[in-house]
């Protein structure tokens, strides 16, 4: 029979999923698909897609990472407080697993908002300036650098982030 | 994708980070301290101090 419990576990797992998918789905974007192809482009050309395509991206982008983030926690927390304390290594794992996964994808949260979402709303701020006739701001450069540095890192970090939560409940099989 | 030095330095930070990780698992293994994932999270600060300086 299911219980209350398991059709919360299964929203809540349903919500991380989507929400992260839609995260590190533009992530990659970003990182294979738009930065290389953006390096090709002319000022004017990038002036038109900043304001729209880059807008438009990162406001999916950092919110998807807030939902990801949000119900993960949760997921974690109610998971926590209903099993009580792990009873045996393969759920200790488990805790541990989902616990580093949780704690860099909380990381990433704070890069995606404290540093590259800050830094890329001042760029399309000075690009929709530019439209109206105002000049480049002499630190655009300055921002870009810290925004991709972050995103770089984000990427990095997606790597390890997956690894520790997908091998959360088969490691411990995996190594006997 | 290009090796550009903001790759190297976000790869390089996000290798630290990991590393950190790693050495509180194991020392809250070893010292059976949750308080010990402050390792990971003082990196991470020194990271958001660093990238907030970049010129």
């Amino acid at each position: 029979m299911v219980e209350a419990i398991d059709v919360v576990y299964i929203s809540l797992r349903w919500v991380h999923f989507f929400g992260g998918i839609t995260w590190i789905g533009i992530l990659y974007y970003f990182n294979f698909v738009q930065v290389p192809t953006f390096k090709e482009l002319d000022g004017p050309t990038k002036n038109i897609l900043i304001p729209r395509l880059v807008k438009r991206a990162l406001f999916w982008f950092r919110w998807a990472a807030v939902v990801t983030v949000l119900a993960g926690w949760l997921y974690f927390f109610t998971r926590y407080f209903a099993d009580g304390q792990p009873a045996n290594i393969t759920r200790i794992w488990w805790y541990v697993s989902i616990l580093i996964g949780g704690l860099i994808g909380t990381f990433m949260l704070l890069n995606v908002w404290g540093v590259i979402w800050p830094n890329q709303k001042r760029i399309i701020a000075a690009t929709e300036g530019l439209a109206k006739g105002k000049p480049v701001p002499p630190e655009m450069a300055k921002w870009g650098k810290r925004a991709l540095i972050a995103s770089r890192m984000n990427l990095a970090l997606s790597l390890p982030l997956l690894f520790f939560m997908g091998s959360a409940g088969h490691l411990p099989i995996v190594l006997g | 994708m290009a090796w550009g030095k903001e790759t190297k330095a976000g790869f390089g930070w996000a290798t630290l980070i990991v590393a950190l990780f790693l050495a509180s698992a194991w020392a809250m293994v070893v010292y059976r301290s949750l308080l010990l994932l402050i390792i990971p999270v003082v990196g991470y600060i020194g990271f958001l101090a660093w990238v907030n300086r970049v010129k």
